[in-house]
């Protein structure tokens, strides 16, 4: 970390924070904030790490390979890639999915959510809140937790090994599918293993819950999947905190991305203004539906009907393991094995479009297809795209709020605020800039 | 450790292979081909010995050479993120959470190839019996100095000398 002193303009004061290793977050980026007259003129998330051309390699491959070729975008949400694809495909198609075949993916997401959530909670994000400077230090003072935390993980990951064939990267997902639909014996053993992990998801709500959380509140619009009869995780339609709606097929019409110099990942507005996808726009719109035991649990940890504060995210996070890990339950109580493990799908010159919630987010997926079959064209708009702009009015209302506070001191809150979102930000090393221009 | 679907990396799988159902000297060996570093926490969990193999890219590198190295006098160098746990930051949680192996050996071998694809490269899949061979010394040699610490015990510490 270093400061400088300004450069050229007599005018301008000019602190520059340089975190040479951002812990904890995903992805390679910086952040440029502009000060002017005592109030924050700029926030920039400055992601500069080369874009990924996956929507460009997709055009001209088979209409079967998305599932598999995008969930290489991300290690640790390749379900959601996965789910969004086969949900866009299929409905290009025409094709009707069985129920069963639904019900064995969201157990499948179930597992992602489990794992992802715990690993942000225990490794990226807790750390914040106990001064600590990673898990390795958190392990030294709160063992317990670490191996709560760890366990946790490891029950999500036994889920995607059994129903996806691996823990990451999961292979047995495909339009229509499975390729081989586990038996209610292949998971007896996941549902002893849940058990034990729904105490353990419903203990790390209590540990969260017990953190000390600044008082903030986030007034971006929200907005998230919503399924008439269930949380929506694998399908829905979209609902907003403006209470407003519309069906997957006008996202299009709704969701314009558009670039920005200061950034290779592009950000997105919805009907013109920012917006934010993820745990608190689930829980906020949607809390009533999550299972009883994870509404006692959210009403234990304090949570309200609506949850608008970044740094409490966290305790959406865990109330959502206990939700998923309940949920998993309920599933694998009620599994019946699809047979055959795939509804057979046929192309046809069509455009599909798909949704899912990863675990930081809403997911949509685009293709057009040629009657032979072969992607026209492909979109795909991740969480953490949608929510940059959010994340930077976020950013420049804590800058804005502790000016005050020394560069490192200032630094950290900045990390702690983009943590709060749980970005993905690309699959890369770890990096961030922050510099701030006073004038 | 590796990925069998990325040519070279499938080294750690391949290893696995060439020592199934074997139990030099009586011992237990348990083979696992770990996915993260929870896999890797469990499976050296209690362990007497941990043995790691894994591939490694360099510059220059000389394919299909062997390097091996201990956990002693290693720190972290890595950070825990969700795709960068290195080895020797999980060890070094490990450490904290008191689920270290009793002593921990890396072998490396030097790859030439990790494209998508099946199948090692020549030199790489030369080099597996010589891992093999070297598992076997480190057994042997593990057995050798175990007896002799049951007979003097070492100085206390987590990671005596071997």
């Amino acid at each position: 970390m270093a400061g400088d002193a300004p450069d050229g303009d007599a005018a301008a004061e000019r602190r520059q924070l340089t975190v040479r290793a951002l812990a904890r977050v995903e992805g390679e980026g910086r952040l440029d904030v502009a000060v002017r007259n005592g109030s924050v003129e700029s926030a920039q998330l400055n992601i500069y790490e080369p874009p990924r051309f996956f929507e460009a390699f997709l055009r001209g491959r088979d209409f079967r390979e998305p599932p598999d070729l995008t969930s290489r975008i991300c290690g640790i949400c390749p379900v959601a890639y996965q789910v969004s694809a086969c949900n866009a495909l299929e409905q290009a198609c025409g094709a009707s999915v069985d129920r069963r075949v639904v019900e064995l993916r969201r157990l499948l997401y179930c597992g992602e959510w489990i794992a992802s959530h715990a690993l942000h909670i225990y490794f990226l994000h807790a750390p914040d809140f106990l001064g600590a400077p990673d898990s390795v230090a958190l392990a030294r003072s709160q063992r317990g937790a670490v191996e709560r935390g760890l366990a946790l993980k490891k029950a999500g990951n036994a889920i995607l090994e059994t129903v996806g064939g691996r823990p990451i990267h999961p292979v047995n997902v495909r339009v229509g599918g499975f390729y081989r639909a586990p038996t209610r014996t292949d998971l007896a053993p996941l549902a002893e293993t849940l058990r034990r992990a729904l105490d353990d998801a419903i203990e790390t709500v209590r540990w969260v819950a017990g953190f000390e959380f600044p008082d903030v509140r986030l007034e971006s619009t929200l907005m998230a999947l919503h399924h008439p009869e269930r949380y929506a995780i694998e399908d829905g339609d979209i609902r907003t905190s403006g209470g407003g709606g519309f069906p997957v097929a006008d996202f299009d019409d709704h969701v314009v991305e558009y670039h920005v110099p200061h950034s290779t990942a592009l950000h997105a507005r919805l009907d013109g203004e920012r917006y934010l996808t993820g745990p608190l726009a689930r829980y906020t719109l949607h809390h009533e539906q999550l299972s009883a035991t994870a509404r006692e649990a959210a009403t234990a940890a304090g949570l309200d009907t609506e949850c608008r504060n970044p740094f409490r995210s966290i305790v959406v996070r865990a109330v959502e393991v206990v939700y998923a890990v309940d949920e998993a339950l309920r599933l694998i109580e009620a599994y019946e094995r699809p047979e055959p493990p795939a509804t057979p799908v046929t192309a046809r010159a069509a455009v599909g479009r798909g949704v899912s919630e990863a675990p930081r987010g809403l997911l949509y997926h685009r293709y057009h297809l040629a009657a032979n079959g072969l992607i026209e064209s492909a979109n795909i708009v991740p969480p953490t795209a949608q929510n940059q702009d959010a994340i930077e009015a976020d950013l420049a209302d804590r800058i804005g709020e502790h000016l005050d506070l020394d560069d490192a001191a200032l630094t950290a809150l900045c990390e702690r605020t983009i943590r709060n979102h749980d970005p993905c930000i690309s699959c890369a090393t770890h990096f961030l800039d922050l510099r701030v221009v006073r004038r | 450790m590796g990925n069998e679907f990325r040519r070279d990396d499938g080294l750690g799988p391949a290893v696995i292979r060439a020592l199934a159902d074997r139990t030099p000297g009586g011992h237990r060996v348990d083979a696992v081909v770990a996915a993260d570093a929870v896999d890797l926490l469990d499976a050296w969990s209690g362990a007497d010995l941990a043995i790691v193999v894994d591939l490694a890219m360099g510059t220059p590198a000389r394919a299909g050479r062997v390097r091996r190295a201990t956990s002693a006098g290693v720190d972290a160098v890595g950070s825990i993120g969700g795709h960068s746990v290195d080895l020797f930051t999980t060890l070094e949680l490990a450490r904290e959470l008191g689920r270290s192996p009793g002593a921990l050996v890396v072998f490396t071998v030097e790859g030439a190839d990790v494209r998508v694809g099946i199948g090692l490269s020549p030199p790489v899949a030369r080099a597996v019996a010589e891992v093999v061979a070297a598992i076997d010394t480190e057994l042997e040699n593990w057995e050798i100095s175990e007896s002799a610490r049951r007979r003097v015990p070492d100085p206390p510490g987590p990671w005596p000398a071997r």
